[in-house]
């Protein structure tokens, strides 16, 4: 194809989208709303999964030893623990170290530790996991141990904030997928329309356009190009939009919330746009040529 | 040596009609030929079998030694190059300037910009309309519309032009104008086939008169004029 043949293409397709621009809008817009939940959806995505990164490092099990346990038995017990499944490391909590932690934490109240000894406070292995949302089978395999007395007293884990981190990115996904799904059946409807109106436009022309000896391809082109920029143009404002408002949001929620503060960081736009971007781009051409081909196909004969 | 061969030609259409039946004919380089007879005689169906816009239901035709039978569906375009068409209602795009019509067609074969810069100026120039490069159709009376439309159609050099009515929509004066212009291109060395109705400029011209009647050739003189009963 040549350049200059290349730049007809383009004007051609260009005045079509501004001789039915009301038209051209709806396709842009719906382009638009799909490519923007994509784009919102993947960064929440990517975000939540960063964050229970981070998570696995600060989310643990505690497991508490049972009083009459005596310490030579503690070493076999933590063998016990230490080798079974999705458990990454495990530590050993004493008499004396939990007490200097209690003492720690109430550093500024004093009065809460007062005339405390150690061994009011029980011994404990604190559990990390590989799998943090995977905590299920090491919970079940402490809490037999604890159902069965075999040394531990009790289990703490945070579940709750696992369980709801995990549902959350879960319920993102689903929703996210059906919203963009609907959409992109969506715009192509509406894109397929916008071509159809511009065939319908233009019989006249193509029906000169073969009697003068215009190949089949120089006159489809200028309508796949039609719909490539509706796509493109579609994608690329929602692309815009969230890469500029990414840094503000980022940085409103980590001073919105504490534990987010505290504890987790986001991750850079860059990370995410490197894939979104391309990603976004050639979805909404995708689905901007797919349209075009099918309308050709309804509506053009040639 | 022929430019157009139509070898024992049948065409029915689907609802029975009959187009043409068992027509034979050949056109020689440079020829100028009027193909005349009553609306239904098959005039249009020779045209556009010509024009591999139909399939004939028998026989075949040759044009510039190419079989019309054999040719692929993408071939078409690069055929149709080598034949200009002028039709009776000009079929000019509204939207196009007088020199962008023109320059269509050079575009679609994906001729240089230089090229297009040169040579439509040129055949404006041939036609008489190269003070209305700018205007568009509907500025221009229905001579100057056809006088476009002829500009369009000889741009890339055809060998053959076929012209369907091309004066149907004028009136006399400028019926004959264009007539000349056609002359004119064929004393160039284009050769001519014009469908018409228009029997004052047939018997006028004395050239080479085809004529059909419910599809059939009853007559082809080399030079004579329009009769409508045999």
């Amino acid at each position: 194809m040549k350049f200059r043949t290349l730049s007809y293409y383009l004007s051609e397709a260009v005045k079509s989208l501004v001789r039915n621009r009301l038209m051209t809008l709806a396709s842009i817009l719906t382009v638009f709303s799909c490519i923007f939940i994509l784009v919102f959806s993947y960064s929440v995505a990517m975000n939540i999964d960063h964050f229970l990164a981070q998570l696995e490092d600060s989310l643990s099990l505690s497991a508490f030893i049972a009083s009459d346990v005596e310490d030579s038995q503690v070493l076999s017990m933590l063998h016990e623990i230490e080798s079974m499944e999705n458990v990454a490391q495990i530590e050993y909590i004493s008499y004396d170290e939990a007490f200097e932690r209690a003492l720690e934490m109430f550093a500024n109240d004093p009065m809460f530790t007062l005339g405390l000894t150690p061994g009011i406070f029980p011994r404990s292995f604190i559990i990390t996991m590989e799998d943090v949302s995977d905590y299920s089978s090491v919970v079940n395999a402490l809490q037999s141990m604890v159902d069965n007395d075999r040394g531990l007293e009790y289990v703490r884990y945070h579940q709750s904030i696992i369980t709801v981190i995990s549902t959350l990115s879960n319920g993102i996904r689903i929703i996210s997928t059906v919203m963009i799904i609907i959409l992109i059946v969506l715009a192509n409807v509406i894109i397929m329309n916008t071509i159809r109106l511009t065939i319908n436009s233009r019989r006249n022309e193509i029906t000169i356009m073969k009697y003068i000896g215009a190949t089949d391809w120089f006159i489809k082109w200028p309508f796949i190009i039609e719909g490539m920029l509706i796509g493109l143009i579609g994608a690329a404002l929602p692309v815009m939009i969230v890469w500029f408002g990414y840094g503000g949001a980022a940085e409103a929620i980590h001073n919105s919330f504490f534990m987010v503060e505290e504890v987790l960081t986001f991750r850079s736009a860059a990370s995410i746009f490197v894939v979104l971007m391309p990603l976004s781009l050639s979805i909404g051409m995708g689905i901007g040529i797919y349209g075009s081909i099918i309308s050709m196909r309804k509506h053009l004969q040639v | 040596m022929s430019v157009i061969t139509v070898n024992n030609v049948t065409k029915v259409y689907e609802n029975g009609a009959s187009g043409l039946d068992k027509v034979s004919l050949t056109i020689k380089p440079q020829d100028f030929a009027f193909v005349v007879g009553s609306s239904g005689s098959g005039k249009s169906t020779l045209m556009k079998l010509m024009l591999k816009e139909i399939e004939p239901t028998s026989g075949e035709i040759v044009i510039n030694n190419i079989n019309l039978g054999g040719l692929a569906h993408k071939e078409v375009p690069y055929f149709r190059r080598k034949i200009g068409v002028v039709f009776q209602d000009f079929r000019l795009l509204p939207n196009k300037t007088v020199y962008e019509n023109v320059a269509f067609a050079m575009q679609v074969v994906e001729s240089s910009s230089r090229d297009i810069r040169r040579t439509v100026p040129a055949v404006l120039a041939m036609v008489g309309l190269q003070r209305k490069a700018k205007a568009y159709p509907n500025q221009l009376s229905g001579g100057e519309q056809q006088r476009t439309a002829l500009a369009r159609a000889i741009i890339n050099k055809p060998p053959i032009l076929l012209a369907d009515e091309p004066t149907g929509n004028l009136d006399p004066d400028t019926a004959w104008e264009i007539m000349d212009l056609l002359e004119d291109i064929n004393n160039r060395g284009t050769t001519i086939v014009i469908a018409t109705h228009a029997k004052d400029i047939v018997d006028e011209m004395q050239k080479r008169v085809i004529t059909l009647r419910n599809g059939v050739l009853i007559r082809d003189i080399e030079k004579g004029g329009y009769e409508d009963e045999v």
